[in-house]
């Protein structure tokens, strides 16, 4: 379902001190589809998603040109904070990070507390809720709000992180690799749940498995070396590749 | 041994028995600390034998110090190291945590080294200078231009009432308070750093500032250890003897005012060991040194305690 584009990157260039990371890419993401990242290690991919919520810039020598173009700005113009733009587009990482102090709820909440329209106690119960429904985890965890984030297991923990990401309600929603550190079921039920994310979200993966990328995208991209080799619809990147680095690479060839 | 293989067997054999000189030796070495540490206890309890005999558990809450008279009452040294050092910990946590916080997570890097370096050579000026300092420096400072604003805007509460006389409560406590700073700042840093990178990216993630991610995740990630800093700045400033004694003023009464001197236990033993002539006044130090090393131990278990747990926990991944 190709409708309007959600966000898009043109000639966008990150390097780590000088060294040329990812190397001019245009790339469309259509609005509430999945689009899946893929490529060997080294290849740039997590890098690039790091560009598109301005997570990079973090990193000591990392830069960026280009520009990502997200409702109509750019979001590396000299208006646009990162701290306003994290909070529209949410993140999650490639080892489960729930804040190990706070209770679930609190995990949950603390993507609100941080966006700082801090809604009132009832408000904020609902949406947590909502959050935690959303993330495929609130009839596992619905009745033990309270208990410590630490107790839930490897692939509750990284549920729970994508209920703290969608909290906010932001508009794109990128996973960095969500399932390497997980075990096969896990990775199921996060792969279900991409599915049920896109209905809300636009959602960017990166995945170093193209099984996974073929079961969850509507779109891929294939990145080697820094740079973009191919991207279309997956069905068509699988089975008729039109770059012979991509035939080789989903065929098992390297990587 | 007759032809042996090349070199297996005379090169195990020979560093075999190196080896075990070489272990004895260590483990002698390693066994002398905790021998020390109980000689030491049991020598402090035989010493302070003939006052805990005397006077028991008055020892500790009675204030009377009579040396002719041959009562002994070791209150006010025990409060007022317990007060001195409070007043350093409320002054210097705040300083170091600064100074952990800034070094770790928003100084520039090229800047973080340096710095640090600064910081823990405050812990290498002899204890007698910084008391020399607070004696020509300080304290005047503090008369001229920190005692007037205190009196006038805290003078109602008893904490800062009465006449600031140059040695004081208050000197002591900011005296320590520079000298545990070090202390506590390095090792919060190291507890600070120890916080993995992926747990302030998740809060910076969400959209936190900088700050944010430092006070709602990386912060209470790290309370444990950070509490076992404290701590064990804590243990030093208990502890701590010649800059105390040259400026809290050596007075055996307990007092509320921070502006009046005070006494604290390790000053105690520094000034009147020398004296002592009778036996109940040599054991009643000793009773007061059997205190201080109970404290001390204690406090410091508990904070090593504190920073090894944290430490272990997340140094592992």
């Amino acid at each position: 379902m190709p409708d309007k584009i959600a966000l898009s990157t043109r000639s966008l260039t990150a390097s780590f001190s000088g060294k040329t990371a990812v190397r001019d890419i245009s790339l469309d993401f259509d609005d509430h589809t999945v689009t899946a990242i893929i490529g060997p290690s080294g290849c740039g991919k997590s890098t690039f998603l790091r560009c598109l919520n301005r997570m990079h810039e973090l990193t000591p020598g990392g830069t960026v040109t280009g520009s990502v173009m997200l409702d109509g700005e750019d979001i590396y113009s000299a208006s646009s904070e990162p701290v306003e733009l994290r909070k529209k587009v949410g993140m999650v990482f490639q080892k489960p990070t729930p804040f190990p102090t706070m209770s679930i709820y609190k995990n949950v909440a603390a993507g609100l507390l941080v966006a700082d329209k801090k809604p009132d106690p009832s408000r904020e119960t609902e949406i947590v809720e909502k959050a935690l429904r959303g993330a495929g985890l609130w009839d596992e965890v619905g009745d033990r709000l309270k208990s410590s984030a630490m107790s839930l297991s490897g692939g509750q923990q990284q549920r729970l992180c994508i209920a703290r990401a969608i909290a906010p309600e932001p508009k794109v929603l990128l996973l960095d690799e969500p399932t390497s550190a997980l075990d096969p079921i896990s990775t199921q039920r996060i792969e279900e749940l991409v599915h049920v994310l896109k209905k809300d979200f636009t959602v960017i993966a990166v995945t170093h498995n193209m099984q996974q990328a073929s079961r969850i995208s509507d779109t891929t991209a294939f990145f080697y070396m820094g740079d973009l080799i191919e991207a279309g619809p997956t069905d068509l990147l699988f089975t008729n590749p039109s770059n012979s680095r991509t035939e080789d690479y989903i065929t098992g060839r390297f990587g | 041994m007759t032809d042996p293989t090349p070199d297996a067997p005379r090169t195990t054999s020979r560093s075999v028995g190196g080896d075990l000189v070489f272990r004895a030796t260590v483990t002698a070495a390693a066994a002398i600390v905790p021998l020390l540490m109980a000689a030491l206890f049991i020598q402090l309890a035989l010493g302070a034998w003939p006052t805990i005999k005397e006077f028991g558990l008055r020892f500790l809450y009675t204030s009377t110090w009579d040396p002719v008279a041959e009562i002994y009452g070791a209150a006010p040294m025990i409060l007022g190291t317990l007060v001195s050092s409070i007043v350093a910990l409320l002054i210097a946590i705040p300083l170091s945590l600064g100074v952990a916080i800034f070094l770790t997570e928003f100084a520039p890097q090229r800047l973080r080294g340096p710095i640090a370096t600064m910081v823990e050579l405050l812990a290498a000026i002899p204890s007698v200078v910084y008391g020399l300092w607070g004696i020509f420096v300080l304290i005047p400072v503090l008369r001229t231009l920190v005692v007037p604003v205190l009196s006038a805007v805290l003078g109602w509460t008893p904490f800062f009432s009465g006449n600031f006389q140059g040695n004081s409560m208050l000197a002591a406590g900011i005296i320590l308070s520079i000298m545990i700073l070090p202390y506590i700042s390095s090792v919060a840093r190291e507890v600070i750093r120890a916080v993995p990178d992926s747990q302030r990216e998740a809060a910076l993630a969400l959209g936190a500032t900088r700050w944010e991610a430092v006070w709602s995740a990386v912060l209470p990630y790290c309370s444990g250890g950070i509490l076992g800093a404290i701590v064990l700045g804590l243990g030093r400033a208990l502890g701590e003897t010649m800059a105390v004694t040259m400026v809290i003023g050596n007075r055996h009464d307990i007092g509320v005012s921070l502006l009046e001197p005070g006494y604290s236990m390790a000053a105690a033993i520094a000034n009147e060991f020398a004296e002592a002539a009778s036996t109940l006044h040599l054991s009643a130090l000793a009773e007061i040194g059997l205190v201080l090393f109970v404290i001390t131990v204690l406090v410091n278990s508990f904070a090593r305690l504190l920073v090894w747990r944290v430490t272990r926990k997340f140094g592992a991944t």
